[in-house]
């Protein structure tokens, strides 16, 4: 008896959190095969160490969103599910210039009585226009397509300049773009996502790479690293051929059904064999194909010598347009030492990952108010890793799309090929497992159904 | 927990029982057995309230033991199994107390000791019964008994003032309910009452009690009283019908009721005196004497003056055993003689209190428990 | 400022009581419905969120005090001791968030304590949850009672859990964060999320002690009636009987 087999190609949480749920979800054994470029599992998700002492940072995804106050959220559930601690994450304080605004009184004391007034203004017009549900279910885009504005045109109506760079400051890193390249529903997202209301925020204990540690050790799969899938193209009957080049010698292997779990960057580089699955493919990166992109600088400090003035687990900074500073060692209740990464997104990451990491790190800490600055020792270590590209600004594309669409770009003579990305959903880990649950659910009937037929 | 206002009621009724046995069966005088026409004599007389006292504390003394070996956690069943021990315990020593008392007299009597063993097992049938179905079970005993007496041609046992059955099955069953001296009709309201009354004159510690049992009794004395005086207004029931009169055998309801009113308004009364003053009292303990041997004190008393009589016709070769049969003795002597015996069986049942040794209840205990 | 070190018990007698409202100077404020003496200290915008170590001792003289720092305010608490350091024009609204904790904890703290208490009378009903005899007749009325005062409880747990587990306010205001920072400290919404569920076993016990009482009456009732039936066929069997013994010569 032949079992359906099964590619992912992408070991990224994406095809990680596939592979699991196909796993459970499945009504008929299935073969799995991951294929993954580099060495490592995990993709986005990284956790890294100090080599001077033994202090992790996140590298990658920095938090995971909790909507387990709104509704089910299977994410903290998979993660629970997989027995990982997590710890709550947030933070108010937003520094600009030497202020720092924790609160509705900062705001109207530093920046005056029409600034609050005009914030409080912005603020009601976002809810008004994404209500707690709607965010939760994602339901936005009531604006008609191809007229729906960019998110730019909604933060100019702020009457307060002062408000408005609060505004822009305070979600510009979340966004990883320039508000001109995103729309007026995922700009609202990321300003709404600051409201405990519409969601919270949490990082697993010990590092967010415990999640892929935790799905990669239950899932039953081959698993080949550093093979690049450079063509997916018909194979014999319905069955699709992956050609995967493993040291510069090229392997194929024919599947069932072959799930493409990679960042759009890595998507663009795929070969997609066959006249109808490449125009497919074309029309799918040109309506997903939104670039935006992150750089984190990661130093470590004897001790977290900014505590006294900002408390929380990240703050936001009016530097780089706009930035998160995180307290990472704020994620590890013991610690001693003091660890501050920086959250740079859009035009500032593309342009501060041109600078030598040295020269990046030398910005970062300029960034610090002199408040700060005043008090900082020594860096000890710091790290740079640039994700260019790495996100979506425009996640599920600037006019809604079918959901079966969006993961079976060419169903008609290849429906055995689907997609998985966070880039579908909303960019985020939460989004790749609804995509990954989607497919995995529509991949376990699929075979179901065949086997009955066979039978 | 002992209460000595049930002790004291339950010597009260030995007293007045060996008082009326001696002076009955030495000398015929007769207390409770009345007229049973129009005058009041014999109402007064207390002797006729022994055997009801005596029946009505029994099923006070049932429903507080189950009340304790409940409070004990002793499940239904093993509560159930021992009343019934003790039910058939009593019928059985009723028998052989026949046997060993009136053998030579060649009489058969249902006496107080296999009622109260009839009385037990029926009690244990009935106890998950509510109160007011308890009280409409006393109440048609009491009723249905004349129609009963009527049917079985009570006065047909009955010759010469006292019960001679045949010893035939139908005879003897007829005398057990409700012909012989103490039959299942009507006596067993006696025990029902007392089962149904215990709750609220003996409440749990830190419920209240209730007035009901002794305002009901009081309720039964003044209608007792009420039908004495109509009677003598000449108003008058059917004589077979048995409803009026004093008569202890058979019963009649006027009986029943005055009796079964006295025990009522007593116990309550009792309580309401004795029971605060704890069970240390001296007269608390003279009568936990004599309640705990009751059963011991039946049987001797009786073997103590019928024996004699028994013993005298052998030794003097009467043909009739019993010829000097209440003409033994004056009533006066027989009065005195009956003051000692229970004199004397008070130091008995001391002895028979000290550890290693059983009394009658000691070996039902024993047996039942 | 030299605040007394007496634990008050009543307004204190030699600190001047301030006009409610007036947060300027070192003021101590007694509040008689939590009965809590309060102690605020004015803060320039410029100094750190730091209390005087003598408002933190006077605090202290009570009890062990839990200390909060945040976005410029300062509060120390104790059983019937309390001491906040906030800026002038931040007092009011800070202070009405911080007596507004002191409430709700009380209240937890009332009804956390009922619930415990309870426990006894649960342990000796749980029986009855199961099984309900004739001789439990006379505990009807007290579970009827314990049940009246457990709805009670969870009326009042019910009208008091919207206060302590509602969402951050956004944005958010200095008053908004320390409310919600004490309610953190004090983990009142666990304590309530507790709460409810030992609640919750009362409730069950209660219910199902209820619902035995309930079929134990049922029963009883309809157990009397076919207790009637009983004797009324006994005294027509023992009438026959009679008759028959009777006429068997005949």
């Amino acid at each position: 008896m032949r079992f359906p087999r099964v590619a992912i190609v992408g070991g990224g949480p994406g095809g990680l959190m596939t592979a699991d749920a196909l796993q459970r979800e499945a009504r008929v054994p299935v073969e799995l095969t991951i294929f993954e470029a580099s060495s490592r599992l995990g993709g986005k998700v990284l956790t890294r160490s100090f080599a001077r002492l033994p202090a992790r940072y996140e590298a990658g995804a920095a938090e995971i969103y909790d909507y387990s106050e709104v509704g089910p959220d299977p994410l903290k559930e998979l993660v629970a599910d997989l027995g990982l601690p997590i710890v709550p994450m947030g933070g108010s304080a937003l520094v600009m210039g030497e202020h720092v605004l924790s609160n509705l009184d900062d705001v109207r004391d530093a920046l005056g009585a029409d600034a609050a007034a005009a914030f409080i203004a912005f603020d009601r017009a976002a809810r008004d226009a994404v209500g707690c549900l709607d965010f939760y279910h994602g339901e936005r885009g009531t604006a008609p397509p191809r007229t729906s504005p960019r998110f730019d045109a909604m933060l100019a109506r702020i009457g307060s300049p002062a408000a408005r760079r609060y505004v822009e400051t305070m979600i510009h890193s979340d966004l990883a773009t320039e508000p001109g390249a995103t729309t007026v529903a995922y700009g609202l997202d990321n300003y709404l996502m600051n409201d405990p209301t519409y969601l919270r925020l949490y990082a697993i204990e010990g590092g967010n790479e415990r999640l892929v540690a935790g799905l990669d050790g239950r899932i039953r799969a081959t698993r080949r690293l550093e093979h690049r899938v450079v063509r997916i193209g018909g194979g014999s009957g319905r069955r699709l051929c992956v050609v995967a080049e493993h040291t510069g010698r090229r392997h194929e292997e024919e599947f069932d059904i072959v799930v493409v779990a990679l960042p759009l960057d890595h998507l663009q580089r795929v070969e997609f064999a066959g006249p109808r699955l490449a125009a497919a493919l074309r029309r799918h990166l040109a309506h997903h194909d939104h670039p935006a992109h992150y750089l984190r600088i990661t130093a470590l400090f004897d001790r977290p010598f900014w505590r006294s003035w900002l408390a929380d687990s990240f703050s936001m900074l009016d530097r780089f347009g706009g930035c998160c500073l995180y307290d990472e060692s704020a994620r590890d209740p013991g610690a001693t030492h003091g660890t501050l990464g920086w959250l740079l997104g859009g035009a500032a990451a593309v342009e501060m990952s041109r600078l030598a990491d040295d020269e990046v790190v030398a910005a970062a800490l300029a960034s610090l108010p002199d408040f700060l600055a005043a008090g900082a020792p020594p860096v000890l270590e710091a790290h740079v890793h640039r994700w260019l590209g790495a996100v979506s600004g425009m996640p599920g594309g600037p006019t809604p799309v079918p959901l079966d669409l969006r993961h079976r770009p060419e169903p008609v003579d290849h429906p055995g090929l689907f997609i998985v990305g966070d880039y579908l959903f909303d960019a985020t880990l939460n989004g790749v497992l609804d995509s990954a649950e989607h497919v995995a659910g529509w991949i376990a009937d699929l075979t179901a159904i065949r086997r009955e037929a066979v039978a | 927990m002992r209460q000595p206002s049930i002790d004291v009621l339950r010597m009260l009724a030995i007293v007045m029982m060996v008082v009326v046995h001696f002076v009955e069966n030495l000398s015929a005088w007769h207390g409770a057995q009345g007229d049973g026409g129009l005058s009041l004599d014999g109402f007064w007389r207390p002797t006729g309230l022994a055997a009801p006292l005596f029946t009505f504390l029994a099923g006070v003394s049932y429903r507080l033991w189950v009340r304790g070996r409940e409070d004990r956690h002793d499940s239904d069943e093993a509560i159930t199994k021992a009343g019934i021990r003790r039910g058939l315990f009593l019928i059985g020593l009723g028998f052989a107390f026949n046997v060993l008392v009136w053998l030579p007299a060649d009489v058969f009597n249902w006496d107080v000791l296999t009622f109260i063993g009839s009385a037990l097992l029926l009690l244990t049938a009935c106890r998950g019964a509510p109160p007011p179905v308890l009280v409409l079970m006393a109440v048609a005993a009491v009723g249905v008994s004349p129609a009963l007496r009527q049917l079985a041609d009570y006065p047909s046992f009955w010759t010469e003032g006292f019960y001679d059955p045949d010893l035939t099955l139908g005879d003897v069953a007829l005398g057990f309910l409700c012909v012989g001296y103490f039959p299942v009709f009507p006596w067993i309201a006696y025990p029902l009452a007392g089962y149904a009354a215990a709750p609220g004159v003996f409440p749990r510690p830190g419920e209240r009690g209730s007035l009901r049992p002794g305002l009901t009794g009081a309720v039964l004395v003044l209608t007792t009283t009420a039908s004495v005086l109509a009677r003598r207004l000449g108003m008058t029931a059917p004589a077979w019908f048995r409803v009026q009169g004093w008569t202890m055998f058979p019963p009649s309801l006027e009986y029943v009721c005055g009796t079964l009113g006295m025990a009522l308004v007593l116990m309550s009364l009792a309580h309401q005196l004795l029971d605060d003053r704890g069970p240390d009292s001296r007269l608390a303990r003279v009568a936990g004497t004599f309640s705990r041997h009751s059963l011991t004190i039946y049987l001797l008393h009786h073997a103590v003056h019928v024996w004699p009589l028994w013993i005298w016709a052998a030794w003097t070769g009467a043909d009739d055993v019993t010829v000097i049969w209440q003409r033994a003795l004056p009533a006066s002597t027989a009065f005195g003689l009956a003051v000692l015996f229970l004199a004397l069986a008070y130091p008995l049942c001391r002895w028979l209190d000290a550890p290693g040794r059983r009394g009658v209840e000691g070996w039902m205990r024993w047996i039942c428990d | 400022m030299t605040p007394q070190t007496a634990a008050p018990r009543t307004a204190p007698a030699t600190v001047p009581l301030p006009a409610e409202g007036t947060c300027g100077a070192a003021n101590v404020e007694w509040i008689s419905a939590l009965e809590l003496a309060l102690l605020v200290v004015s803060a320039r915008p410029d100094e750190a969120a730091t209390l005087p170590a003598e408002a933190l001792a006077w605090v202290e003289a009570t009890g062990p005090a839990q200390t909060i720092a945040i976005h410029g305010a300062a509060i120390a608490w104790a059983p019937g001791r309390a001491a906040l350091l906030v800026e002038p024009t931040r007092c009011e609204a800070v202070r009405a968030a911080l007596i507004e904790f002191g409430m709700h904890d009380r209240d937890l703290r009332e009804l956390e304590a009922e619930v415990a208490a309870g426990w006894a009378d649960l342990e000796s009903d749980a029986p009855l949850a199961f099984d309900f005899r004739d001789r439990d007749a006379e505990r009807r009325a007290g579970l009827g009672e314990r049940f009246r005062r457990l709805v009670a409880l969870r009326a009042r747990l019910v009208r008091l859990v919207p206060h302590l587990d509602r969402p951050p306010l956004h944005p958010p205001t200095l008053a908004s964060q320390v409310g919600e920072r004490l309610r953190e400290r004090a983990r009142m919404a666990e304590r309530a999320g507790h709460l409810g569920m030992q609640l919750e076993v009362h409730e069950r016990v209660y219910d199902l002690c209820g619902q035995r009482a309930s079929e134990w009456s049922l029963a009883h009732r309809s157990r009397g009636l076919e207790w009637a039936v009983v004797v009324l066929l006994a005294v027509e069997t023992a009438l026959i009987l009679v008759d028959l013994l009777a006429s068997r010569g005949s």
